[in-house]
């Protein structure tokens, strides 16, 4: 099946080339496309790879303005509703098009970490618990499953990529990309980094010598490589089971870095073409609370452009994106400098989006407030789809979008905010919203998790069975939690 | 709460378990396991500079050390894709940098050709590895050598063995093996490069120096004696001064200042004086270690700090310059009550008597406490309430029956804070209301008792017994690189050892680090 649409061209940069093309166009690149004889080809009509990125945005949701609206219907809604946060899904004069057709929306999916909601975000591609002494799950991460455990990143340059805005911690909150047993994935920080990981080498060029150089540094690496390696195996032997697991990471960390000199994917998507270099002067200071702040916005547009065009050049087919906030004062949405303590805390719910802890009515100012930062993440993703789109690449992507928490006041990690996005392959039908079932019977509102009443099928590990699936995986249980009823079974309703 | 709050015998103890710890049958013997540890990041750097004398830190651009404990040396660290590819950005960095300043030229001043490299292989990778190489090793550096020289040039091999040997296992990773090929039995015993490595990358955080090789040369480390020589010598140097800040640092969690940040309408004075807190902490412990008592009951209970000048300021006090500032004016005592540890451990935009409570019960009182994951507990922070202090809507958790267990215990140290706001400022009164910072401390150890706030706390805590004892249990879990559950009984064993120290050296955590390395248990590991 060809899912590709006319190419749409957007307003290129001088140094991007469509290096690809002339890769396949020009005998005189000959020299250069040997250098990737080592990556998968495929042949111009194979059908496109599933791509899957995952998008974190902090501080919960106003759930007000996110929930189906009175005379929404499954697959007839408006996004355009005062105060929605989800207006840029909808809005062809900022996006070029409206996203209502690539968007499946999922109401009422809880995070089942048993942990305050700030160490959740462990549990949004895990399905599991978190340890709170060691700040982990107990499993790996959806992406890397697939990516590494099930091989579907073998084929690239580069198996996954985790990307962080501001924050490189890896504790359970910080982190959505985890190997076996929870281990931390760290995630890179910084768009040049990033760009020299993913197209610095990469780039082919028709010069004679600049194509020498490129045949020895990979000789070189090769070479470097290879040393590395025997000397883990000669140290291997060494040692008792659990310190082996130790060399074993880094001999597979050592297979990463040797798919990267194979030099580019061949199989890239119709417009494949290499962004350009992001400009280190937009971010002269990356972390949080070190004077990173001012410039997350530039950095999070930066690592939306650098996967987009990734997954377009099909350098690797899976991706992590910890955004974070707007804290600091002058901050482009006026929100107040502490975006947590002034936006979230102070986050005042309807029974909307309610766990079923009592609830008031709720202040309208405060939803007004969060949403405001609910709408500019939003937007982010909508950029993503928009860059995709240009790219060619929509509809072979699976974007999946989640906080950490519902309602941020209440640190509740029920009722999450969950997108799906993009064509996905098929594999969901977009274009809809739906809800999962509610967590408690009206005779006991107040359920929670641990109580037998509570409804098992709206945790979040339903979604990753889906998702795993759509991939062509076929396991009907991911994640740990105390009952496999959380953990067994697709998400009803997706197909 | 069952389970809430335990005594001081740690994780895997009798008690009603560790902090998160299961403890009990799977807790380990006596001694650690023999393993390897790869490089901090701060191990790293130092060692690459050792190495090339380079002032380089490259570890500024890899992800932060997994902490274990709170402790960066620990077994914890990993090589992953993104570090191992920053790992070879940096190797061909310090590589080039290496080669421009003459430095590889100069290591490898021969004429040129496999002899010429092997010479550098065995002597540079020596060092690299903090032990001679083996044969199989310098055959496969001879090998790397080539593929960067044949077609190319001499140089160009040697900054490609170089570069390998930076990125290779030899240099990564700390072994604590023993000698190779002996034959497992319960115990092995390093040899003396190890011991060695042990000794300068746990007291100095640097790669062993000429005089520590030639004593594991001379085999003076396999006695206590031998160690203890070497070791006291390299807590003098620089490097063993600035380890043991890192160590005090990083038990008490205050190195996180430097990521700690606050909503700028309510502590407007904070960004200003964020950088002095830093200095202030490093320029105190070093005073207390290098120049005073050295003990935890100093850094606990000093009624003296080092303040510039902002600083000095925010405390309401005048500064003495970099010598010792007298705060006995204002009664502000020890490290719990300086801007670090205040602001580190509370909120953006006001205090968090929890975090302060918990950092106090576990760091300095090493008591077991359950998280409310673990109790399985949701929590539900108060609600902001401008009508109530800050105290007044925490206390909802003395009235609520299922917080009350743990948070009777975690309140009464974090509510005696409370005289000091989210930056470490000096307050009377908190949402317009007075403050109430008296407290009554009733855990079973040896400090309980009333106090009026948290200084009169810290001059109990600094001249208790059982914190000393705690200090040792940090000490050994910052050394030993340890802290898990299952290394319960091998911290047991220490603090076994270490209370048979004189008393006026239980407190005094030079002596206390010099007892660890001295006994048997620095050297010997159970084998696998």
């Amino acid at each position: 099946m060809s899912t590709r649409r006319p190419r749409r061209p957007e307003p290129l940069s001088p140094t991007r080339r469509s290096f690809l093309k002339a890769v396949g166009a020009a005998g005189a690149a000959l020299p250069f496309y040997q250098l990737l004889e080592d990556s998968v080809a495929r042949a111009a009509g194979d059908p496109q790879p599933l791509r899957f990125v995952t998008l974190y945005h902090p501080h919960g949701i106003a759930a007000e303005y996110f929930v189906m609206q009175a005379g929404d219907t499954e697959t007839a809604f408006d996004l355009g509703f005062a105060n929605s946060v989800l207006q840029p899904f909808d809005d062809a004069g900022t996006y070029g098009r409206s996203f209502k057709d690539k968007l499946l929306l999922v109401e009422g999916v809880d995070l089942l970490s048993n942990a305050n909601g700030h160490d959740s975000a462990g549990t949004i591609l895990t399905g599991s618990r978190i340890d709170s002494s060691a700040s982990k799950p107990l499993n790996s991460s959806l992406d890397q499953f697939l990516a590494v455990e099930k091989g579907l990143g073998a084929a690239t340059p580069i198996t996954s990529l985790a990307l962080g805005v501001g924050n490189d911690g890896t504790q359970a909150g910080a982190t959505l990309s985890f190997g076996p047993g929870g281990a931390p994935l760290p995630k890179m920080i910084d768009p040049v980094q990033v760009f020299n990981l993913l197209f610095a080498s990469f780039v082919p060029s028709n010069d004679p010598a600049e194509q020498a150089a490129a045949m020895r540094r990979r000789k070189l690496g090769q070479s470097v490589i290879d040393f590395v390696r025997g000397d883990i195996n000669r140290l291997q032997p060494r040692l008792a089971a659990p310190e082996k697991q130790k060399l074993d990471q880094h001999l597979s960390a050592l297979g990463d870095l040797e798919k990267q000199l194979g030099g580019i994917g061949t199989g890239g998507g119709p417009t494949c073409v290499a962004p350009g270099k992001p400009d280190k002067q937009q971010f002269p200071s990356l972390k949080q609370y070190n004077g990173g702040e001012p410039y997350f916005d530039a950095i999070t547009n930066a690592h939306i452009d650098l996967i987009a065009h990734a997954f377009s050049c099909d350098i690797t087919r899976f991706a992590t994106l910890y955004m974070n906030d707007l804290s600091y004062s002058g901050n482009p949405l006026g929100l107040p400098a502490d975006n947590h303590g002034s936006v979230a805390h102070t986050y005042s719910g309807s029974p909307v989006g309610s766990d079923g802890h009592p609830s008031g009515p709720g202040d309208p100012a405060t939803w007004a407030l969060l949403g405001k930062f609910n709408r500019y993440c939003y937007a982010k993703v909508a950029l993503l789809m928009q860059k995709l789109d240009q790219l060619g690449v929509l509809d072979n992507v699976l974007i999946y979008v989640s906080s950490d928490m519902g309602n941020p006041s209440l640190h509740s990690t029920r009722n999450v905010p969950t997108v799906l996005a993009g064509g996905a392959n098929g594999a969901f039908r977009m274009g809809r919203r739906i809800k999962a079932a509610a967590d408690c019977p009206t005779n006991s509102p107040w359920c929670g998790p641990s109580d037998a009443v509570f409804n098992k099928t709206g945790a979040n590990n339903h979604l990753l069975v889906s998702i795993a699936q759509a991939f062509g995986v076929a396991i009907d249980t991911f994640g740990t939690q105390t009952d496999t009823a959380y953990t067994t079974g697709a998400l009803a309703g997706l197909k | 709460m069952v389970g809430c709050v335990g005594d001081i015998s740690g994780p895997g103890g009798a008690s009603s378990g560790g902090g998160g710890g299961t403890g009990g049958p799977s807790a380990g013997g006596p001694l650690l396991p023999a393993r390897i540890r790869r490089l901090s990041n701060a191990e790293y750097d130092a060692s690459v500079q050792a190495l090339l004398g380079t002032a380089q830190k490259p570890s500024v651009a890899f992800p932060p050390d997994s902490r274990q404990g709170s402790f960066t040396l620990n077994d914890a660290q990993r090589i992953d894709p993104v570090l191992a590819k920053q790992l070879d950005v940096a190797a061909l960095a310090l590589v080039s940098e290496a080669r421009g300043s003459g430095k590889l030229t100069a290591l490898a001043s021969c004429a040129a050709g496999e002899a010429c490299a092997t010479t550098f292989i065995t002597g540079f990778g020596a060092r690299a590895y903090r032990r001679p190489l083996t044969a199989d090793e310098t055959a496969a550096l001879v090998a790397v050598y080539h593929a960067g020289a044949d077609g190319a040039t001499h140089d160009e091999g040697i900054d490609l063995v170089a570069r390998a040997l930076l990125q290779s296992a030899g240099f990564l990773y700390v072994t604590e093996l023993g000698a190779p090929g002996a034959t497992a039995t319960s115990k092995v015993t390093l040899t003396g490069n190890e011991a060695a490595a042990a000794l300068s990358y746990v007291l100095g955080g640097i790669p062993p120096d000429q005089p520590l090789l030639d004593a594991a040369g001379a085999g003076q480390l396999a006695t206590g004696e031998g160690r203890e020589q070497q070791a006291r010598r390299l807590l003098a140097l620089p490097a063993g001064r600035d380890r043991v800040v890192r160590v005090v640092r990083e038990w008490f969690g205050i190195d996180r200042i430097a990521d700690t940040a606050k909503d700028s309408t309510v502590y407007a004075a904070f960004a200003g004086v964020k950088a002095s807190m830093e200095a202030e902490s490093l320029r105190f412990i070093d005073e207390v270690m290098s120049h005073g008592s050295a003990t935890v009951g100093e850094l606990l209970g000093a009624d003296w700090t080092i303040a510039d000048a902002p600083l000095a300021a925010v405390y309401g006090v005048s500064s003495a310059g970099s010598g010792r500032t007298s705060l006995t004016g204002v009664g502000r005592r020890g490290l719990l009550n300086q801007g670090a540890f205040l602001s580190v451990y509370a909120h953006a935009s006001e205090t968090a008597p929890v975090l302060r409570g918990v950092a106090t019960m576990r760091r300095v009182a090493c008591m077991a406490l359950k998280s409310p994951t673990e109790l399985n507990i949701v929590v539900t922070p108060p609600m902001p309430d401008p009508s109530k202090t800050t105290r007044q809507r925490f206390d909802v958790h003395a009235t609520d029956p299922v917080c009350q267990g743990c948070h009777r215990s975690i309140d009464a140290f974090g509510f005696a804070f409370e005289g000091y706001d989210g930056m470490g400022k000096a307050r009377t009164t908190d949402s317009n209301l007075p403050i109430d910072s008296a407290t009554v401390v009733a855990t079973g150890l040896d400090f309980d008792g009333s106090y009026a706030d948290s200084n009169a706390l810290a001059a109990a805590l600094a001249a208790s017994a059982d914190v000393r004892t705690c200090a040792a249990r940090q000490i050994f879990r910052a050394s030993a690189g340890r802290s898990d559950d299952s290394v319960a009984v091998a911290e047991a064993a220490f603090v076994e050892a270490w209370s048979a120290l004189p008393a006026d050296a239980q407190g005094n955590l030079i002596e206390t680090l010099v007892a660890f390395v001295r006994s048997p248990q620095f050297v010997e590991r159970s084998a696998r």
